[in-house]
């Protein structure tokens, strides 16, 4: 490989200055009238800046190293946050590709610049090691994720997107509490070395009221019981292209965050280690975190079986989804990092091939019955459809296996025997709502086969649309089979931490 | 080389299946049926590789390049029986399925596909590898019960999946827990064992899944639904080689990684075993719906399997690998000719039958012939594996197996008074024109019956393969007998 390019994929903040400027770009097309120009100057800066996080992650002449920032402590880049920083850009790039049909013409480009933007601030957020970073990033990701569920312009996304920012609201108050606690009572340090020795000089309780309030905002951010109620709505009401985004690449930022922050600062491993008699102090996050994942894979799991809408349904499974990530934190493998990129991509691509069943049926009216025959009319957009609800219940062959055998396998070197077993037995419950969607694309299409096949032409005409989905569904199958010959090494080399 | 090509090559057949259906409804049966015949050849060659390498007989041979960690086949004594009754099966399904019209060219796809996937699960060297290709068979299987099945398919397309995907999801938290404690993936590799307070309950959460699939009493609720509503190669896939995965399983990893388990657990095994070998017999004989009977009397086969595994002696594991193939033989006889008559008289209805064997004799024959090979008459097939597991049985556990003496005697009542009630009597007059097998259901048939009389009158040729491979999880189980 000729050494500048080894030297451009060495530039940290390479990929996120090239995102935003892609962004400003897209957004002088748009005041020129050219909105299929920005549209692409956007997705294309998106693609740049995921593969340069890609080279990053896979090239081994790259040095690995952390670019630390010297005021605030952020890892924009390296230590295989590179990976996760691929993952976010891609989805940006796949949801703008879609052409964003299901959003008004006119505000195209702006929900375009707000993924491109909400993909920089993800990755900053991912790559935070400072609780000031941290929280400018994850209320900058929040802004994003307001936007984009008021970008549908009906009364419902708008009540939904006041909804949502109301109780973020909420959640960015508590935060701003939690680090009154901990950087105001403890040493003033907000790096996450400085704030742990802080924490060891307060009160056992105060310590353990910050980091609750800390994490209360993730868990808010991240979608989990009890802190899930806008989930359901923003997903549903969301323009498919942009909850595409919203539910994976926003998704799985707030995600990594919260892994990470575990990892790196309240992790039972890495406390132990540094500062035994905060471990004990803290010790009762571990038993929170895993009740907090079960009650979210019991409620969204029951839940979602009575949703009649695709997109409703996704909003409550995702719930679930979150808490199958929770498993695993506490432990040393990767697994609620691989767990959270499979599910990313799952429900990407079900978001995207939703936009383009959408935009090729007009008629129909986002309800699970309603697909009945698709499979036949619409092949590509519900095989990849099909292909993300499988990825999503965690059937082998698929992306999603991976993620949740290693999510499960973590917890079970957490010795969290009962909480994999809630796991499993959600994971097979979620296939009675996830296999309906499947059994309406195929299996009930033969019951009104006798239908005109005229439709196809319209299909035809609007499958322009489709490649994003068919993207994601291919890297689901190649992530779901390849491991099998190879291993998994290459895969955790992509999403490890 | 040669147990991958049993893998790809039907995934290879599955696509170009696929892709011809689009032109020509004729060229993806065709296809099928070379890529099935093919495949059988090349399990023939597998076979006699197997046995002329004695080490092949004693060690786990193996493929697969160093550092594959996931994907590593094995062909043992244990697993070649079942690649061989897969790669019949095969066939058989392929040519009961030609009379398909609705998209034939994704229905033999989906066949081959599955016919890919069983023979994995059989060949799996992984515990990772294992499981995969377990929860695969689900896919294909979900879409050929759900598209081509009778009435109420959407229904036990889904129960199917969701019923014994819960079991599965319980037998992947076991083989997880037994990755955690050996470390090793490759299946039989226990350097540590594992402590026998952890093996107790291990073996539970491991049989859950090859329980459902047996399926044991009172697992088995799933079959009769799965079993009605798929279409004919779905049933004689499903009843042939599908329930065997689960009895497979149960010798190759519950036991030998949870060994102390299964001794805790044989006598609730055994109890199963008999419940369900008297359970069936008596749902077959009250069942009116033809189909329907031929389900509950795999119960009760499977039942024999689950006792001869639950006696842990070689001899017991050897009766149940010889009962799983035998009922894969006459199960698959028995869809298939309830399918063929299906076909001509779109009924199921016992009662709206009667004096077939002088309208249609060819089929009638074939039917009687069958229903004595289930019914466990010795010289055909079903007899050696059920007398070698209730004999097994008695030696370990007593008088307990008069229960499933009764059970004998049930299945001789509910199979004659079937052949009964259907092939004699006079004859209903909607029948009058109703045609006799044709001649590609008797190709169909012609090998099935020939692999009954054959295991029926020599019975070693399995049990010769086999025996080295029930002999090592016997000294796991630190009795040998």
């Amino acid at each position: 490989m000729p050494v500048w390019m080894i030297n451009l994929a060495d530039i940290g903040w390479l990929p996120a200055a090239v995102a935003a400027g892609g962004a400003v770009l897209g957004m002088v097309a748009d005041m020129g009238g050219r909105v299929r120009l920005g549209l692409r100057l956007v997705s294309a800066a998106l693609l740049f800046a995921s593969l340069l996080c890609l080279a990053r992650a896979v090239v081994p002449e790259i040095p690995d190293v952390s670019s630390v920032t010297q005021v605030f402590d952020v890892i924009l880049i390296g230590n295989g946050f590179s990976g996760y920083a691929f993952v976010i850009y891609f989805l940006g790039f796949l949801s703008v590709g879609t052409g964003l049909i299901s959003v008004r013409e006119a505000s195209r480009v702006g929900v375009a610049a707000l993924i491109a933007l909400g993909s920089v601030a993800g990755q900053v957020l991912v790559g935070a090691f400072d609780l000031a970073v941290l929280f400018v990033s994850l209320e900058a990701v929040a802004l994003v994720g307001y936007a984009l569920v008021a970008a549908g312009g009906t009364d419902r996304s708008d009540e939904a997107a006041a909804r949502y920012f109301v109780q973020g609201a909420v959640a960015t108050a508590l935060t701003v509490y939690g680090l009154a606690v901990v950087v105001g009572l403890g040493g003033g340090g907000t790096g996450f070395s400085g704030m742990l020795d802080g924490l060891a000089t307060l009160g056992p309780q105060a310590a353990l009221l910050g980091t609750m309030l800390l994490l209360t905002s993730l868990a808010f951010k991240i979608g989990v019981f009890p802190f899930h109620s806008w989930a359901p709505d923003a997903y549903e009401t969301a323009p498919p292209a942009a909850a595409a985004f919203l539910a994976s690449g926003l998704k799985v930022a707030a995600l990594g965050a919260f892994i990470f922050l575990i990892g790196r600062a309240f992790g039972p491993a890495v406390l132990s280690g540094l500062n035994p008699a905060l471990a004990d102090t803290l010790a009762p996050l571990t038993v929170i975190i895993a009740g907090i994942s079960a009650a979210s894979i019991i409620f969204g799991n029951l839940v979602a079986l009575k949703q009649t809408s695709v997109s409703r349904m996704l909003g409550y499974s995702g719930i679930a989804q979150v808490g199958y990530a929770l498993v695993g934190i506490s432990a040393v493998i990767p697994g609620a990092t691989l767990f959270a990129a499979t599910y990313a991509f799952g429900v990407a691509c079900a978001f995207l091939s939703i936009e383009a069943l959408q935009s090729a049926m007009p008629e129909w009216d986002g309800s699970v019955a309603g697909l009945a025959g698709a499979g036949r009319k619409h092949p590509v957009a519900a095989f990849a459809l099909a292909v993300s609800m499988l990825s999503l219940t965690g059937i082998p062959l698929t992306a999603g296996f991976w993620g949740k055998a290693l999510a499960f396998l973590g917890g079970l070197e957490a010795e969290l025997l009962w909480l994999v077993i809630i796991g499993v037995v959600g994971s097979v419950v979620s296939f009675g709502y996830y296999g309906r969607v499947i059994r309406s694309l195929y299996i009930d299409a033969s019951q009104e086969a006798g239908e005109s096949d005229g439709e196809e032409s319209v299909a035809g005409s609007q499958s322009a649309t489709v490649w994003p989905a068919v993207v994601a569904a291919i890297i689901i199958i190649a992530f779901g089979t390849i491991p099998m010959v190879t291993g998994l090494d290459w895969v955790s080399i992509v999403f490890g931490m | 080389m040669i147990l991958v090509l049993l893998v790809v090559l039907p995934l290879l057949g599955a696509i170009a299946a696929a892709l011809s259906g689009r032109r020509n409804a004729q060229l993806p049966r065709v296809i099928a049926l070379g890529t099935t015949v093919l495949t059988a050849a090349v399990s023939i060659a597998a076979l006699v590789q197997l046995l002329g390498d004695h080490d092949a007989m004693f060690a786990w041979s193996y493929t697969g390049e160093p550092g594959m960690v996931v994907f590593r086949l094995v062909g043992d004594g244990l697993a070649m029986p079942f690649v061989l009754l897969t790669a019949l099966l095969g066939i058989v399904a392929v040519l009961a399925s030609w009379k398909i019209d609705d998209a034939p060219g994704a229905h033999h796809a989906l066949l081959l596909s599955l016919q890919a996937a069983v023979t994995c699960v059989f060949l799996a060297g992984t515990l990772l590898l294992f499981y995969v290709a377990w929860e695969a068979v689900l896919i294909p299987m979900f879409f050929l019960i759900g598209k081509w099945g009778h009435e109420n398919r959407r229904h036990a397309a889904l129960k199917f999946f969701i019923y014994t995907f819960a079991g599965s999801a319980l037998m992947l938290v076991g083989l997880l827990v037994a990755l955690t404690y050996t470390g090793g993936g490759a299946i039989g590799d226990i350097t540590v064992p594992i402590p026998a307070d952890v093996q107790v309950w291990l073996f539970w959460l491991l049989a859950a899944g090859m329980l459902v699939k047996i399926p044991a009493w009172p697992l088995h609720t799933w079959l009769p639904d799965a079993h009605v509503e798929a279409p004919t190669a779905g049933s004689i896939m499903l009843a042939g080689v599908l329930l065997k995965i689960g009895g497979y399983g149960l010798l190759r990893v519950a036991i030998p990684y949870a060994p102390e388990g299964f001794k805790a657990a044989a006598p609730i095994l055994a109890g199963l075993g008999i419940i369900g070998i008297v359970y069936g017999a008596l749902m077959a004989f009250a069942q009116s719906d033809l189909k329907r009977l031929v389900a509950y009397s795999s119960v009760a086969h499977m039942g024999f399997v689950l006792l001869g595994i639950s006696t842990g002696t070689a001899l017991g594991f050897a009766g149940a690998v010889l009962a799983m193939v035998s009922h894969g033989l006459v199960a698959g006889l028995l869809f298939l000719l309830v399918g063929s008559l299906y076909e001509r008289t779109h009924t199921r209805e016992i009662a709206r039958y009667g004096g077939l064997a002088a309208q249609v004799p060819r089929w009638a024959t074939l039917f009687t012939f069958a229903a004595l090979a289930s019914l466990g008459l010795p010289g055909l097939s079903g007899f050696p594996g059920e007398f070698l597991a209730f004999i097994e049985g008695f030696g370990e556990f007593g008088w307990w197996m008069i229960p499933a003496g009764i059970g004998v005697f049930l299945a001789a009542v509910y199979n004659l008074s079937a052949v009964r009630r259907v092939n004699f009597g006079p004859l209903a007059g909607e029948w009058s024109s109703l045609a006799d097998a044709s001649t590609v259901e008797l190709v169909a048939a012609l090998p099935l019956v020939v692999a009954i009389i054959v295991l029926g009158v020599a019975p070693g040729l399995v049990l010769r393969l086999t025996d080295p491979v029930v002999r090592g999880i016997t000294m796991i189980l630190g009795g040998g007998s």
